[in-house]
Protein backbone atom coordinates (compact mmCIF):
# COMPACT_ATOMS: atom_id res chain seq x y z
CA UNK A 1 0.00 0.00 0.00
CA UNK A 2 1.09 3.68 0.31
CA UNK A 3 2.90 6.28 -2.18
CA UNK A 4 4.32 2.95 -4.28
CA UNK A 5 1.04 1.54 -5.21
CA UNK A 6 -0.34 4.62 -5.67
CA UNK A 7 2.16 5.23 -8.41
CA UNK A 8 1.89 2.42 -9.46
CA UNK A 9 -1.75 2.47 -10.22
CA UNK A 10 -1.79 5.51 -11.72
CA UNK A 11 1.00 5.03 -14.09
CA UNK A 12 -0.93 1.26 -15.17
CA UNK A 13 -4.17 3.39 -15.58
CA UNK A 14 -2.54 5.96 -18.27
CA UNK A 15 -1.02 3.22 -20.11
CA UNK A 16 -4.51 0.92 -19.60
CA UNK A 17 -6.20 4.25 -20.96
CA UNK A 18 -3.81 5.30 -23.31
CA UNK A 19 -3.76 1.30 -25.23
CA UNK A 20 -7.99 1.10 -24.81
CA UNK A 21 -8.31 4.55 -26.73
CA UNK A 22 -5.91 3.32 -29.44
CA UNK A 23 -7.74 0.10 -29.92
CA UNK A 24 -10.96 1.13 -29.48
CA UNK A 25 -11.49 -1.07 -26.27
CA UNK A 26 -14.13 -0.04 -24.11
CA UNK A 27 -13.25 -2.47 -21.39
CA UNK A 28 -9.70 -1.25 -21.00
CA UNK A 29 -10.18 2.36 -20.76
CA UNK A 30 -12.55 1.78 -18.02
CA UNK A 31 -10.15 -0.25 -16.65
CA UNK A 32 -7.20 2.45 -16.76
CA UNK A 33 -9.41 5.43 -15.33
CA UNK A 34 -10.69 2.82 -12.69
CA UNK A 35 -7.09 2.39 -11.97
CA UNK A 36 -6.12 5.70 -11.60
CA UNK A 37 -9.16 6.62 -9.42
CA UNK A 38 -7.71 3.36 -7.43
CA UNK A 39 -4.26 5.03 -7.29
CA UNK A 40 -5.46 8.72 -5.77
CA UNK A 41 -7.13 6.47 -3.07
CA UNK A 42 -3.96 4.05 -2.75
CA UNK A 43 -1.57 6.97 -2.44
CA UNK A 44 -3.18 8.59 0.95
CA UNK A 45 -2.94 4.59 2.31
CA UNK A 46 -0.40 4.56 5.08
CA UNK A 47 2.37 2.41 3.95
CA UNK A 48 4.80 -0.64 5.23
CA UNK A 49 6.68 1.19 7.53
CA UNK A 50 3.91 1.68 10.05
CA UNK A 51 4.61 1.31 13.71
CA UNK A 52 4.02 -2.55 15.56
CA UNK A 53 1.39 -2.66 17.29
CA UNK A 54 4.09 -3.29 20.30
CA UNK A 55 5.73 0.35 19.99
CA UNK A 56 2.51 1.34 21.78
CA UNK A 57 2.84 -0.57 24.56
CA UNK A 58 6.43 0.34 24.56
CA UNK A 59 5.39 3.85 24.41
CA UNK A 60 2.54 3.25 26.79
CA UNK A 61 4.11 1.66 29.92
CA UNK A 62 6.39 4.93 30.95
CA UNK A 63 3.03 7.19 31.53
CA UNK A 64 0.79 4.17 32.36
CA UNK A 65 3.80 2.83 35.63
CA UNK A 66 3.74 6.68 37.02
CA UNK A 67 0.14 6.96 36.78
CA UNK A 68 -0.38 3.68 38.77
CA UNK A 69 2.43 4.76 41.18
CA UNK A 70 0.25 8.13 41.54
CA UNK A 71 -3.03 6.30 42.32
CA UNK A 72 -1.57 3.93 44.70
CA UNK A 73 0.58 6.90 46.45
CA UNK A 74 -2.91 9.20 46.69
CA UNK A 75 -4.71 6.07 48.06
CA UNK A 76 -7.52 6.78 45.70
CA UNK A 77 -10.43 4.61 47.24
CA UNK A 78 -13.77 6.10 45.51
CA UNK A 79 -15.27 5.12 42.27
CA UNK A 80 -14.62 6.57 39.13
CA UNK A 81 -16.81 9.63 37.38
CA UNK A 82 -16.77 9.48 33.89
CA UNK A 83 -17.42 13.24 32.64
CA UNK A 84 -19.14 14.26 29.63
CA UNK A 85 -17.59 17.60 28.16
CA UNK A 86 -18.96 20.72 29.32
CA UNK A 87 -17.98 24.50 29.87
CA UNK A 88 -15.30 23.46 32.74
CA UNK A 89 -13.65 20.31 30.65
CA UNK A 90 -14.18 20.46 27.33
CA UNK A 91 -12.65 17.63 26.58
CA UNK A 92 -14.66 15.31 29.31
CA UNK A 93 -12.60 13.28 32.11
CA UNK A 94 -12.24 11.01 34.50
CA UNK A 95 -12.54 11.65 38.08
CA UNK A 96 -11.16 9.35 41.10
CA UNK A 97 -12.26 10.53 44.84
CA UNK A 98 -10.12 9.67 47.28
CA UNK A 99 -13.06 8.30 49.83
CA UNK A 100 -15.14 5.40 48.86
CA UNK A 101 -17.69 7.57 49.05
CA UNK A 102 -16.70 10.74 47.49
CA UNK A 103 -18.19 12.40 44.67
CA UNK A 104 -16.96 15.19 42.01
CA UNK A 105 -18.29 18.94 42.19
CA UNK A 106 -18.39 19.50 38.61
CA UNK A 107 -18.75 23.66 39.03
CA UNK A 108 -15.17 23.11 41.18
CA UNK A 109 -13.31 21.23 38.35
CA UNK A 110 -11.03 22.95 35.73
CA UNK A 111 -8.85 21.48 32.74
CA UNK A 112 -4.77 22.56 34.14
CA UNK A 113 -5.94 20.83 37.53
CA UNK A 114 -4.76 17.22 38.58
CA UNK A 115 -5.06 17.29 41.95
CA UNK A 116 -7.69 18.21 43.88
CA UNK A 117 -7.84 18.72 47.85
CA UNK A 118 -11.36 20.56 48.22
CA UNK A 119 -14.64 19.84 47.91
CA UNK A 120 -13.56 16.61 47.42
CA UNK A 121 -9.97 14.98 47.54
CA UNK A 122 -8.86 13.21 44.43
CA UNK A 123 -7.48 12.94 41.22
CA UNK A 124 -8.75 14.32 37.84
CA UNK A 125 -7.52 13.36 34.36
CA UNK A 126 -8.33 15.74 32.00
CA UNK A 127 -8.04 15.69 28.89
CA UNK A 128 -7.46 11.65 29.51
CA UNK A 129 -5.19 10.08 27.75
CA UNK A 130 -6.50 9.06 25.12
CA UNK A 131 -8.52 12.06 24.00
CA UNK A 132 -7.05 11.89 20.69
CA UNK A 133 -8.96 9.15 19.67
CA UNK A 134 -12.15 11.08 19.79
CA UNK A 135 -11.06 14.45 18.69
CA UNK A 136 -13.22 15.64 16.44
CA UNK A 137 -16.08 13.69 16.52
CA UNK A 138 -18.98 15.08 17.04
CA UNK A 139 -20.07 12.80 20.38
CA UNK A 140 -22.18 14.32 22.43
CA UNK A 141 -25.66 13.18 23.23
CA UNK A 142 -25.41 10.89 20.28
CA UNK A 143 -26.53 7.76 22.18
CA UNK A 144 -24.17 5.54 23.43
CA UNK A 145 -25.00 2.79 20.27
CA UNK A 146 -23.36 5.58 18.02
CA UNK A 147 -20.44 6.64 20.63
CA UNK A 148 -19.42 3.08 21.22
CA UNK A 149 -19.66 2.42 17.33
CA UNK A 150 -17.33 5.92 16.32
CA UNK A 151 -14.74 5.15 18.67
CA UNK A 152 -14.49 1.19 18.03
CA UNK A 153 -14.32 2.85 14.22
CA UNK A 154 -11.64 5.36 15.06
CA UNK A 155 -9.57 2.42 17.42
CA UNK A 156 -9.83 0.13 14.53
CA UNK A 157 -8.42 2.57 12.42
CA UNK A 158 -5.18 2.55 14.65
CA UNK A 159 -4.88 -1.32 14.95
CA UNK A 160 -6.77 -1.76 18.14
CA UNK A 161 -10.00 -4.01 19.00
CA UNK A 162 -13.33 -2.21 18.87
CA UNK A 163 -15.18 -2.30 22.66
CA UNK A 164 -18.05 -4.58 23.12
CA UNK A 165 -21.12 -2.34 24.83
CA UNK A 166 -24.44 -3.47 25.91
CA UNK A 167 -26.68 -0.77 27.34
CA UNK A 168 -29.60 -1.65 29.66
CA UNK A 169 -31.91 1.13 31.00
CA UNK A 170 -29.14 2.92 33.13
CA UNK A 171 -26.70 0.26 33.17
CA UNK A 172 -23.73 0.18 30.54
CA UNK A 173 -21.41 -2.85 30.61
CA UNK A 174 -18.36 -2.27 28.31
CA UNK A 175 -15.97 -5.09 27.37
CA UNK A 176 -12.72 -3.16 26.07
CA UNK A 177 -9.02 -4.83 25.73
CA UNK A 178 -6.23 -2.37 27.76
CA UNK A 179 -3.60 -1.19 25.53
CA UNK A 180 -0.79 -1.30 28.63
CA UNK A 181 -2.34 -0.42 31.58
CA UNK A 182 -4.28 -2.94 33.79
CA UNK A 183 -3.23 -2.20 36.76
CA UNK A 184 -5.01 1.78 36.89
CA UNK A 185 -6.95 1.04 33.67
CA UNK A 186 -8.13 5.06 33.67
CA UNK A 187 -4.63 5.81 32.45
CA UNK A 188 -5.07 3.35 29.71
CA UNK A 189 -5.37 5.68 26.20
CA UNK A 190 -7.95 2.97 24.63
CA UNK A 191 -9.70 2.49 28.01
CA UNK A 192 -10.35 5.99 28.80
CA UNK A 193 -10.85 6.77 24.94
CA UNK A 194 -14.27 4.52 24.79
CA UNK A 195 -15.38 5.54 28.71
CA UNK A 196 -15.23 8.94 27.76
CA UNK A 197 -16.63 8.62 24.56
CA UNK A 198 -19.38 7.03 26.24
CA UNK A 199 -20.15 9.34 28.89
CA UNK A 200 -20.25 11.95 25.74
CA UNK A 201 -22.66 9.80 24.08
CA UNK A 202 -25.02 9.50 26.73
CA UNK A 203 -24.22 13.21 27.32
CA UNK A 204 -24.25 12.35 31.56
CA UNK A 205 -21.99 11.22 34.11
CA UNK A 206 -20.95 7.59 34.15
CA UNK A 207 -20.07 5.86 37.22
CA UNK A 208 -17.86 3.10 36.99
CA UNK A 209 -19.80 0.81 39.61
CA UNK A 210 -17.19 -2.75 38.73
CA UNK A 211 -13.83 -2.98 37.31
CA UNK A 212 -12.72 -7.07 36.43
CA UNK A 213 -11.20 -9.00 33.62
CA UNK A 214 -13.24 -11.32 31.10
CA UNK A 215 -10.96 -13.54 28.95
CA UNK A 216 -8.21 -11.01 28.83
CA UNK A 217 -10.42 -8.43 28.37
CA UNK A 218 -11.27 -5.41 30.57
CA UNK A 219 -15.01 -5.75 31.91
CA UNK A 220 -16.65 -2.48 32.99
CA UNK A 221 -19.89 -1.67 34.64
CA UNK A 222 -21.08 1.85 34.60
CA UNK A 223 -24.14 3.63 35.69
CA UNK A 224 -25.93 6.59 34.77
CA UNK A 225 -25.63 9.10 37.21
CA UNK A 226 -27.32 11.95 35.46
CA UNK A 227 -26.62 15.01 33.13
CA UNK A 228 -23.85 17.49 34.21
CA UNK A 229 -26.55 20.23 35.77
CA UNK A 230 -27.04 17.63 38.59
CA UNK A 231 -23.65 17.74 39.70
CA UNK A 232 -22.84 20.97 39.67
CA UNK B 1 -7.51 -7.75 8.06
CA UNK B 2 -8.68 -4.27 9.53
CA UNK B 3 -12.01 -2.78 8.38
CA UNK B 4 -9.62 -0.34 6.47
CA UNK B 5 -8.44 -3.18 4.29
CA UNK B 6 -11.84 -4.67 3.43
CA UNK B 7 -12.97 -1.15 2.33
CA UNK B 8 -10.17 -0.90 0.12
CA UNK B 9 -11.24 -3.99 -1.09
CA UNK B 10 -14.44 -3.36 -1.28
CA UNK B 11 -13.97 -0.47 -3.71
CA UNK B 12 -11.47 -2.22 -6.02
CA UNK B 13 -14.10 -4.93 -6.88
CA UNK B 14 -16.44 -2.37 -7.59
CA UNK B 15 -14.29 -0.71 -9.97
CA UNK B 16 -12.93 -3.22 -12.01
CA UNK B 17 -16.81 -5.10 -11.69
CA UNK B 18 -18.11 -1.55 -13.59
CA UNK B 19 -15.66 -1.07 -15.83
CA UNK B 20 -16.12 -4.38 -17.11
CA UNK B 21 -19.51 -4.51 -17.10
CA UNK B 22 -20.27 -0.76 -18.50
CA UNK B 23 -20.87 -0.48 -22.22
CA UNK B 24 -19.92 3.13 -21.66
CA UNK B 25 -17.38 5.30 -20.10
CA UNK B 26 -20.56 7.58 -18.78
CA UNK B 27 -21.91 4.66 -17.23
CA UNK B 28 -18.80 3.30 -15.83
CA UNK B 29 -17.83 6.89 -13.70
CA UNK B 30 -21.49 7.16 -12.57
CA UNK B 31 -21.79 3.97 -11.35
CA UNK B 32 -17.42 4.08 -9.63
CA UNK B 33 -19.26 7.80 -8.05
CA UNK B 34 -21.79 5.60 -6.49
CA UNK B 35 -19.07 3.24 -5.09
CA UNK B 36 -16.81 6.13 -4.00
CA UNK B 37 -19.43 7.23 -1.95
CA UNK B 38 -20.53 4.42 -0.14
CA UNK B 39 -16.92 3.71 0.92
CA UNK B 40 -17.17 7.09 2.18
CA UNK B 41 -20.22 6.24 4.02
CA UNK B 42 -19.47 3.17 5.65
CA UNK B 43 -15.67 4.05 6.35
CA UNK B 44 -16.67 7.35 8.31
CA UNK B 45 -14.72 6.54 11.02
CA UNK B 46 -12.81 3.38 9.52
CA UNK B 47 -10.59 5.29 7.22
CA UNK B 48 -7.57 7.68 7.87
CA UNK B 49 -8.43 11.58 7.21
CA UNK B 50 -5.80 11.37 4.34
CA UNK B 51 -7.48 8.63 2.83
CA UNK B 52 -11.39 10.16 3.28
CA UNK B 53 -9.72 13.51 1.41
CA UNK B 54 -8.21 10.87 -1.42
CA UNK B 55 -11.86 9.77 -1.75
CA UNK B 56 -13.58 13.29 -1.44
CA UNK B 57 -11.47 14.59 -4.19
CA UNK B 58 -12.10 11.37 -6.69
CA UNK B 59 -15.66 11.91 -5.28
CA UNK B 60 -16.06 15.90 -6.36
CA UNK B 61 -14.13 15.14 -9.46
CA UNK B 62 -16.31 12.85 -10.83
CA UNK B 63 -19.41 14.81 -9.79
CA UNK B 64 -17.79 17.14 -11.74
CA UNK B 65 -17.90 14.70 -14.72
CA UNK B 66 -21.34 13.47 -13.68
CA UNK B 67 -23.05 17.17 -14.25
CA UNK B 68 -20.91 17.15 -17.19
CA UNK B 69 -22.63 13.79 -18.57
CA UNK B 70 -26.06 15.42 -17.53
CA UNK B 71 -25.43 18.52 -19.31
CA UNK B 72 -24.41 17.01 -22.96
CA UNK B 73 -27.60 14.57 -22.56
CA UNK B 74 -30.11 17.97 -22.21
CA UNK B 75 -28.32 19.44 -24.46
CA UNK B 76 -28.97 16.69 -27.03
CA UNK B 77 -32.35 16.11 -26.14
CA UNK B 78 -33.03 19.91 -26.73
CA UNK B 79 -31.39 19.60 -30.21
Amino acid sequence: MGKVSGIFLTALGTVLWYAGGSSGNQTMVNLGIGSIILGIVAFSLPGWKCLPPEAGKVLGAGHCALFSNLASDLGLGGKAFVLPPYENLPRGGIFIPVSPRGSPNLGRLFEGRVLYSEPEPGLLLSPVPGWRFIDGLELLGSGVGYAASAVSGVLDRFGFPGAKVFEEDDAVEVYVKASCCKEFPYADPVVSAVLVALASGAGEVLVVEEVGEVKGHLKLLLRKAGGVEKWL
Amino acid sequence: MAVRDYLIIFLGLWIVLSAVLSPSTEVFLTVVLIGLLITLEIGEFYLSEETKDGLKYSSYFLLLVFAVIVAMKVYEILK
